[in-house]
């Protein structure tokens, strides 16, 4: 609030000062915003297509699971999904968007045409079901990558819109009030100064 | 940040992560949500960066797993199971644009 603060000249200078950085990091914070904007909605779209594609092909895939499982039995299906085809490796990095610290994953090799079990006492439908859960991995991975970017930078805007808010309607706005105050405050005094003079000048010439 | 192996698991009840067993994905089987957070926790210790929970298990510990939402790793995301008709992910969509935006405009 204007009353609390010293109107000096020290105190105008320094209220100056932070209003010039306050406004900078407004237009910085509000540039930043703006940037991750653009990106979001570029990756919100990339994430509502693989969400797509994932959910049907999963889907196609739990179909011929079931199909499997009902002409082989429970216990035959289990034996021979004991062991996977292979372990794949994913290596995780990060990457920046706008200084927000994002996932980025590659996976290391494939288990493409490789099946955990013998032909013997398995269906075709469980083959189906197997290959096409390998061949979906690798967008499986694509969708968490998409998935998180999407998490941190919706959560990093909200941030950044409140502080572009909270600088643009209640910092600068209460730094500007402060500075007219005290501006006008020392004005005023400027002018009281003046009148003294004026009236000790009057009455040193009236003796 | 540097690049550094991960694994990938998958959380949720046998049948439907079976499949995802064959795929190369480490299976833990669980039909309890307040056992997921834990789990969680305790598969990233042990270097499992990816980690996939059913959609029925994800929204019984919705809540708990928002820790994760600020850091790039672990990956904790729903995947559909048997009960899953769609409407679900498209929510967290349409929740993060609403976040992001202030309404869903797409």
């Amino acid at each position: 609030m204007a009353k609390q603060i010293n109107p000096t000249r020290m105190e105008l200078t320094r209220l100056k000062r932070r209003l010039k950085t306050a406004s900078r990091g407004h237009k910085l914070l509000k540039d930043k915003q703006n940037g991750m904007t653009k990106k979001f909605m570029e990756q919100i779209r990339l994430n509502r297509k693989l969400r797509e594609t994932v959910e049907s092909e999963l889907a196609a895939a739990a179909r011929q699971f079931r199909s499997a499982s009902s002409a082989m039995g429970e216990k035959e299906l289990a034996e021979a999904l004991l062991l996977p085809a292979g372990e794949i490796g994913v290596t995780g990095g990060a990457g920046n968007i706008m200084s927000v610290q994002v996932p980025v994953l590659h996976a290391d090799g494939s288990l493409a045409g490789s099946l955990p079990y013998g032909f013997a006492d398995t269906s075709y439908e469980l083959d189906a079901a197997t290959l096409s859960m390998v061949k979906l991995f690798p967008t499986l991975l694509q969708l968490a990558e998409c998935e998180k970017t999407c998490d941190m930078l919706a959560a990093e805007i909200e941030k950044t819109r409140r502080r572009v808010n909270a600088l643009e309607h209640v910092m600068i706005p209460e730094m500007e009030r402060n500075i007219k105050f005290i501006t006008m405050k020392l004005e005023d005094n400027e002018r009281q100064n003046i009148t003294r003079l004026m009236k000790i000048k009057d009455v040193i010439n009236a003796r | 940040m540097t690049e550094r192996k991960l694994k990938a698991a998958v959380i949720g009840s046998k049948a439907v992560t079976a499949l995802y067993g064959a795929a190369g994905v480490a299976v833990f089987d669980t039909d309890d949500p307040s056992a997921v957070p834990k789990l969680i926790s305790k598969l990233y210790g042990e270097g499992y960066g990816i980690i996939f929970t059913v959609e029925s298990l994800y929204k019984g510990c919705e809540n708990a797993l928002k820790k994760y939402l600020t850091d790039p790793y672990p990956i904790v995301i729903p995947v559909p199971d048997e009960t899953s008709d769609g409407s679900y992910s498209k929510e967290r969509i349409a929740a993060n644009i609403k976040k992001a935006i202030g309404s869903d405009l797409i």
